[in-house]
C-alpha cells in the first residue's frame, strides 16, 4: 500500500457518499434549530434532497471518471475485469461503474424508504431519518470497498445505523427484541469477519483486495481458505443466506415497514457487491471449484426460504423468508464468476429492488395508528376495499414468484441462462433444479396472500373460523375488521408504489435498457 | 401488423374497460363482446389472404426486443396455428356471451376475459421462445382469477392447484428453452430459426424434449399430470370452463406441434413409446373416470382428458411412422409410412379443432343452460329433460353424440384419422385405445339416459333455451356439422403445414 504522500485524496470520487453524510448531519442540525412543530417537512426535504443530489452525483460520475480509461485500474488481475474505473484513497476505495450501479440501487432504496416514512406519525424524530441516510452511506462505502479497511468501515457504518433504526419504535416490544437480536448476532458476525481479515492479512501481507490472489501462491492455502471462509460468513450473515438467516424474520417483523424495505434491498445489494469483489479478487483460476459450500448454501437457502415462506401468516415474515430464497437465487449469478453471471445478478437486484420495496410499501400502506398491515388477515378482501392497492400487491407478488411480464421473470431468466452458460456443470444443474422446485413452493406462498386479497370478506370474517384470523382480530382490537379502510393515504407512499409498479413492469417488458446499462459495467462476452 | 393488432386489441380493450363506470354492469359485457367480435372479425378476415397451399409462416412480423440475448418480437401463423386462432376467436366471443349473467364484479370479470384472450392469441402466434413463454405464463394469471373469484365453492383450492401445476411445468420448460438456446449457439431465441438451423445431438434432444414434454403434458393434460383439470373445470365459471377446455388445453398439444416435434425430432423418437402409452392410458382412464362421475361437469372434464389423449397419440404415431420408415429402403414403402404419419398428425390437429368446438358447447350446456335451470350438476337429480326442455335437451344430445364420435359430426373425422394413421405404428396400443371408444360411447349414452330420458325427479318445469343461449350454441353446432361432413374445409389448411412437419421429422 502506498504511503500518505502519494495517496490520491479524490473527494469528487466519493461525492455521493459525502452528500449523504452532509444530508444526515443537516437533518440533525435542522431538528435542533427549527421549532419542533414546524420542522417535519424540512427534515424530510433535507433527507430527500440529499438523496437526490447524491443520485445526481452518481449520474455525473457514471459519465465522468468511472467511464475513463483503464489506466488506473486496480491491479491487472481480477478487479480489472469488472470495468474501467479509478482507485482512490490509496486503493482503499474503487470508483467504477460497478460501484455506481450499487450506489444507484441503494439511493433509490433509501429514497423509497424516506418517502414511505412520510405518513408515519411515530417517527417524527430527526434521528430516524439520519439513521437511514447513514445506513445508505455505509452501503455505498461497502459497494466501493477496495480493501479490508473500507469493507469493514462500510459494514460497520451500515450495521450500526440499522441496529438502531430497527429498534426505533420505542413502544414496540417486537422492535426492541428485533434490534437486540440483530445487534448481538451482527456483532458476532462482524467479529468472525475481522478474524478472517486478520488471517488473510497474515497470509498475504496486504489489506488490499487486489493482493489476495497472491496469497494462494505464497504458502499455506489452508489459512487462506479459513480466512476467506470467515470473511464470507460475515457477508452471508448480512445477506441472510441460510443457515445464517435466523435473524431475518424477527428483524423484518419487528422493524417498521420502511426500514425493512430499505434494509432488505440495500443490505443485500451492498453485501453482494462486496462478495463479488472479494471472490473475483481472491479466487485463482477455476473459481467455481472452490465454491462448492456456496452452492450448497444457495440450495439450502432456496429450500428453507420457500418452504418457510409457505407457512407464514405474517406478511413481513413471509417476505423475509422469500428474501432468503431470493438470495439463494442471487448466488446462482456467481457460478463461474463470469461477466454474464454478475450482470444477471445486478439485473436481479434491480428487479428485487422494485418488487420487494413495492410489497413493503403495500404493507406500510395498509397500516394504521403506527402498526403495519402485516398480518394475513389485514389483506382479507383488500381487493374489495382498495382495489388499486390489491392489484399493485398482486403485481409485486407475481413478480416475486417469477411470472412474466414482471421484472422477476426476466431476473430469473438471466440467472438461469447465466448458470447454464457458466460451464459449472453439475453444480449449475443442482441450482437450476432447486430453483424450479422452489419456484413452485414459493408461488404457493405468494398466492396465499393474493387469494386472501381476493377473498370476499364476509361480515363475520373478522371473527372467522380460522385460528390466525381470530388471533389477529383479538390482537388488534375491533379496528382490525376494517383495517386499512381509513388508513392515512399519502402522496409520498403513492409515489413509491407507482415507482415500484412501473419499475417492475418496465424491467419486465423492456429489460434491454437495463441490460444495456449493466453492459457498461461488465462488457458482455 | 394484423397479428399484433389481434393479440393486443383485447389487452387494450381491458385497459379501456378499467375506465368505464363500475356501476353500469351492462356496459362491461357489451364492451368485452364488441372487442372480442372485432378481434374475431380480423381473424376471419385473414381467411382470404391466407395462402392455404403455403406450408410456411405467413403474416410474419419481426422486431428486436432484447437484442442483448437475441430475443425478438416475432409473430406469424401457418396452417397449424391459423385454425387455432379461429377457434380462439370464436370460443372467446361465445364464452363472453355465455358469461352474460355473471352476477358480481362484472367489470373485473370481463377485463380478465379480455386479458386471457390476449394471452391465448399470443401463444398461437408467437414464434420466439421467450415471447411464447411470456404468453404461456400470462394464460395463468387471468385464469387464476377467473376461477379464484368467480368459481364454485372450492375455487381457491382449484385455482391455486391449477396455477402451481402449470407453473412448475413451465419452469421446467423454461430451463429447456434456455438450454436449447445455449446449445444451439445461434444467439437467437427464434423458434423457426432454431428448428431449421440448429444441430442437436440425440442425447441433448432427449433431455430437451423431456423438459418440453413435462411443460406441455401438464397443460394438455396427459395422465398422470391431469389431476388439476377436474378441480379447475368443476370450480371454474362457465365462460372459464369453455376457454379452459376449448383453448387452454390445446396450447399444450400446440406446443408439441410448434416446438417439441420440429425442433427435437430425435427426442420425439426417443419418447414415442412413452408418449403413446400415456396417451392410451389417458384415453382409457379418462373415459372410465368420466363414466364413474355423478357430477355432469366432472364427467365432461374427464372426457377432455380422454379426448386430448387422441391428440398426443397422433403425435406419437408420427414419430413412430418415421422410426418405421428409417428401417426400410424401398421408397414407396417409406412414402406410405410417412403418409400414415401425416394422417395421424392431421387427425391430431383435427381432434384439437373439433374438441375445441365440442367441449365448450358441452361445458356451456352443463354449466349454464342446465345448471341455471335445475341448480344442480348431479345426474341422479336430473331426468326427463327431453320432455321438460326439448330444445336444450336435443342440443345436449347433439353435443354428446358429437363428443362420442358419431360419424357425420366433427369428432368422428379426427378420431378416425388418428386411429387409421396410428395403427401401423402402434398396433396393440391402438386396439386397446379403440376399446376406450366403446367406454366413451357408453358413458355418453348412460348420461343421456339419466339426464334426458325418464320422468325426472322434480315436478317443477323450466323455460326452454333462450335466444342468447341459442346464439352461443348454434355457431358451434353449425361448425361441428360442417367439419363433420366436409373435412376438406380444415384439412386443406392443415395438410400442407402438417406434411412439412412430417418431412422435418423424417429428417428430409
Amino acid at each position: 500500500m502506498s504511503n500518505l504522500a502519494t495517496v490520491d485524496l479524490n473527494f469528487m470520487a466519493v461525492a455521493p457518499l459525502i452528500t449523504l453524510a452532509v444530508a444526515a448531519l443537516l437533518v440533525l442540525i435542522l431538528d435542533l434549530v427549527l421549532p419542533a412543530d414546524r420542522s417535519r417537512p424540512w427534515l424530510y426535504a433535507a433527507g430527500v434532497g440529499g438523496v437526490l443530489v447524491a443520485l445526481l452525483y452518481t449520474y455525473q460520475l457514471w459519465w465522468g471518471p468511472a467511464a475513463g480509461p483503464a489506466a488506473s485500474v486496480v491491479g491487472a488481475g481480477a478487479l480489472g475485469r469488472l470495468s474501467t474505473g479509478i482507485a482512490v484513497f490509496g486503493g482503499h476505495y474503487v470508483l467504477d461503474r460497478f460501484t455506481l450501479i450499487f450506489h444507484a440501487l441503494v439511493l433509490i432504496a433509501v429514497l423509497c424508504a424516506l418517502l414511505m416514512s412520510a405518513p408515519r406519525r411515530d417517527e417524527e424524530k430527526s434521528g430516524y431519518l439520519a439513521l437511514l441516510l447513514g445506513a445508505a452511506l455505509g452501503m455505498g462505502v461497502l459497494a466501493g470497498a477496495g480493501s479490508f479497511f473500507t469493507l469493514f468501515l462500510g459494514l460497520e457504518i451500515l450495521s450500526l445505523n440499522l441496529y438502531v433504526a430497527v429498534a426505533f419504535e420505542r413502544g414496540k416490544v417486537t422492535a426492541q427484541e428485533a434490534g437486540f437480536k440483530y445487534l448481538i448476532l451482527g456483532a458476532a458476525a462482524t467479529a468472525t469477519m475481522v478474524y478472517g481479515f486478520a488471517l488473510l492479512y497474515g497470509q498475504t501481507g496486504t489489506m488490499a483486495l487486489s493482493g489476495l490472489a497472491a496469497g494462494w501462491h505464497s504458502g499455506s492455502t489452508v489459512l487462506m481458505k479459513v480466512g476467506l471462509g470467515l470473511v464470507l460468513f460475515g457477508l452471508f450473515f448480512k445477506l441472510a443466506l441460510a443457515p445464517f438467516h435466523f435473524w431475518a424474520p424477527d428483524v423484518y417483523q419487528g422493524a417498521s415497514a420502511p426500514v425493512t424495505a430499505f434494509m432488505s434491498v440495500g443490505t443485500k445489494a451492498a453485501s453482494f457487491a462486496a462478495l463479488v469483489r472479494i471472490l473475483l479478487a481472491a479466487l485463482p483460476e477455476e473459481p467455481s471449484r472452490f465454491l462448492l459450500p456456496l452452492w450448497i448454501l444457495a440450495v439450502l437457502s432456496m429450500v428453507v426460504g420457500s418452504f418457510s415462506a409457505a407457512v407464514q401468516n405474517n406478511v413481513k415474515r413471509l417476505l423475509a423468508y422469500s428474501g432468503v430464497a431470493h438470495v439463494g437465487y442471487l448466488m446462482m449469478s456467481l457460478l463461474g464468476l463470469s461477466d454474464r453471471g454478475v450482470t444477471a445478478g445486478l439485473f436481479y437486484l434491480g428487479a428485487y429492488l422494485f418488487m420487494n420495496i413495492g410489497a413493503f410499501a403495500v404493507v406500510a400502506g395498509l397500516g394504521r395508528s403506527g402498526r403495519d398491515g402485516e398480518e394475513l388477515a389485514d389483506f382479507t378482501g383488500l381487493f374489495y376495499r382498495r382495489p388499486g392497492l390489491a392489484l399493485a400487491m398482486t403485481l409485486f407478488l407475481l413478480s416475486l414468484a417469477g411470472m412474466p411480464p414482471a421484472a422477476g421473470f426476466q431476473g430469473k431468466l438471466y440467472l438461469v441462462l447465466a448458470a447454464l452458460a457458466s460451464g459449472a456443470g453439475a453444480a449449475a444443474w443442482w441450482l437450476v433444479g432447486a430453483l424450479v422446485v422452489t419456484t413452485g413452493v414459493s408461488a404457493y406462498a405468494y398466492l396465499r396472500v393474493a387469494a386472501e386479497m381476493f377473498r370476499k370478506a364476509e361480515p363475520a370474517a373478522a371473527s372467522g373460523t380460522e385460528g390466525y384470523r381470530e388471533a389477529a382480530a383479538a390482537a388488534h382490537g375491533p379496528e382490525s375488521a376494517a383495517a386499512g379502510a381509513g388508513a392515512p393515504f399519502s402522496w409520498a407512499l403513492a409515489a413509491v408504489l407507482a415507482v415500484a409498479a412501473l419499475g417492475t413492469l418496465y424491467l419486465g417488458v423492456f429489460p434491454q435498457s437495463a441490460l444495456a446499462l449493466t453492459r457498461y459495467v461488465l462488457p458482455l462476452p | 401488423m394484423t397479428l399484433t393488432f389481434i393479440v393486443f386489441l383485447p389487452l387494450l380493450g381491458a385497459l379501456v374497460s378499467l375506465f368505464l363506470p363500475k356501476e353500469n354492469h351492462d356496459i362491461h359485457r357489451k364492451w368485452a363482446l364488441i372487442v372480442s367480435l372485432v378481434a374475431l372479425a380480423v381473424v376471419l378476415g385473414m381467411w382470404g389472404p391466407f395462402d392455404a397451399g403455403n406450408p410456411g409462416i405467413q403474416f410474419e412480423q419481426r422486431a428486436n426486443w432484447i437484442p442483448s440475448i437475441g430475443v425478438s418480437y416475432h409473430v406469424g401463423v401457418d396452417g397449424i396455428s391459423y385454425p387455432m386462432l379461429i377457434i380462439t376467436g370464436l370460443v372467446s366471443v361465445l364464452a363472453i356471451l355465455a358469461s352474460w349473467n355473471i352476477d358480481h364484479r362484472q367489470k373485473e370479470f370481463f377485463a380478465w376475459m379480455l386479458v386471457l384472450q390476449t394471452a391465448m392469441y399470443g401463444v398461437f402466434v408467437a414464434l420466439d421462445y421467450i415471447l411464447f413463454f411470456l404468453f404461456w405464463e400470462l394464460l395463468l394469471v387471468p385464469m387464476y382469477f377467473i376461477i379464484g373469484i368467480w368459481g364454485g365453492p372450492k375455487r381457491e383450492y382449484a385455482a391455486i392447484k391449477f396455477f402451481i401445476y402449470t407453473l412448475v411445468g413451465s419452469a421446467i420448460m423454461l430451463v429447456g428453452i434456455l438450454a436449447t438456446y445455449l446449445k444451439a449457439g445461434l444467439g437467437t431465441f427464434d423458434i423457426v430459426t432454431i428448428a431449421q438451423q440448429a444441430n442437436f445431438d440425440p442425447r441433448f434432444q432427449f433431455w430437451a424434449f423431456l423438459a418440453f414434454f413435462i411443460g406441455f403434458a401438464v397443460k394438455v393434460p396427459m395422465w398422470p399430470f391431469h389431476t388439476w383439470l377436474p378441480d379447475a373445470h368443476v370450480e371454474a365459471p362457465t365462460g372459464g370452463s369453455m376457454l379452459l377446455a376449448g383453448i387452454l388445453l390445446k396450447t399444450g398439444t400446440y406446443g408439441f406441434f410448434r416446438i417439441a416435434f420440429p425442433t427435437f425430432p430425435e427426442g420425439a423418437d426417443a419418447f414415442k413409446w412413452l408418449m403413446a402409452l400415456l396417451s392410451v392410458i389417458s384415453i382409457i382412464y379418462g373415459a372410465l373416470a368420466a363414466m364413474a362421475q355423478r357430477d355432469l361437469k366432472k364427467m365432461v372434464a374427464y372426457s377432455s382428458v380422454s379426448h386430448m389423449g387422441f391428440v398426443t397419440l397422433g403425435l406419437a404415431a408420427a414419430a413412430g411412422a418415421v422410426a418405421q420408415a428409417k428401417g426400410v429402403g424401398d421408397a414407396t414403402v417409406i412414402g406410405q409410412l410417412l403418409a400414415n404419419g401425416s394422417m395421424a398428425l392431421n387427425g391430431a390437429m383435427y381432434v384439437m379443432i373439433s374438441h375445441g368446438l365440442i367441449s365448450p358447447l358441452l361445458f356451456f350446456l352443463v354449466g349454464s343452460v342446465l345448471y341455471d335451470r335445475a341448480h344442480t350438476r348431479m345426474m341422479d337429480e336430473m331426468g326427463g329433460y327431453f320432455s321438460k326442455i326439448p330444445v336444450a335437451g336435443t342440443i345436449l344430445a347433439f353435443a354428446a353424440f358429437a363428443n362420442l364420435g358419431l360419424p357425420g359430426l366433427s369428432g368422428f373425422v379426427g378420431e378416425f384419422f388418428t386411429f387409421v394413421g396410428s395403427f401401423p405404428a402402434f398396433r396393440t396400443l391402438v386396439i386397446i385405445a379403440a376399446l376406450g371408444l366403446a367406454v366413451t360411447a357408453g358413458y355418453h349414452l348412460w348420461m343421456m339416459q339419466r339426464v334426458l330420458m325418464g320422468e325426472g325427479k322434480k315436478e317443477e318445469s323450466f323455460p326452454d333455451i333462450n335466444g342468447r343461449e341459442l346464439a352461443v350454441s348454434v355457431p358451434l353446432m353449425v361448425l361441428i356439422v360442417l367439419l363433420g361432413v366436409y373435412p376438406a374445409l380444415a384439412l386443406s389448411i392443415l395438410d400442407p403445414a402438417v406434411s412439412q412437419l412430417m418431412l422435418k421429422l423424417g429428417g428430409m
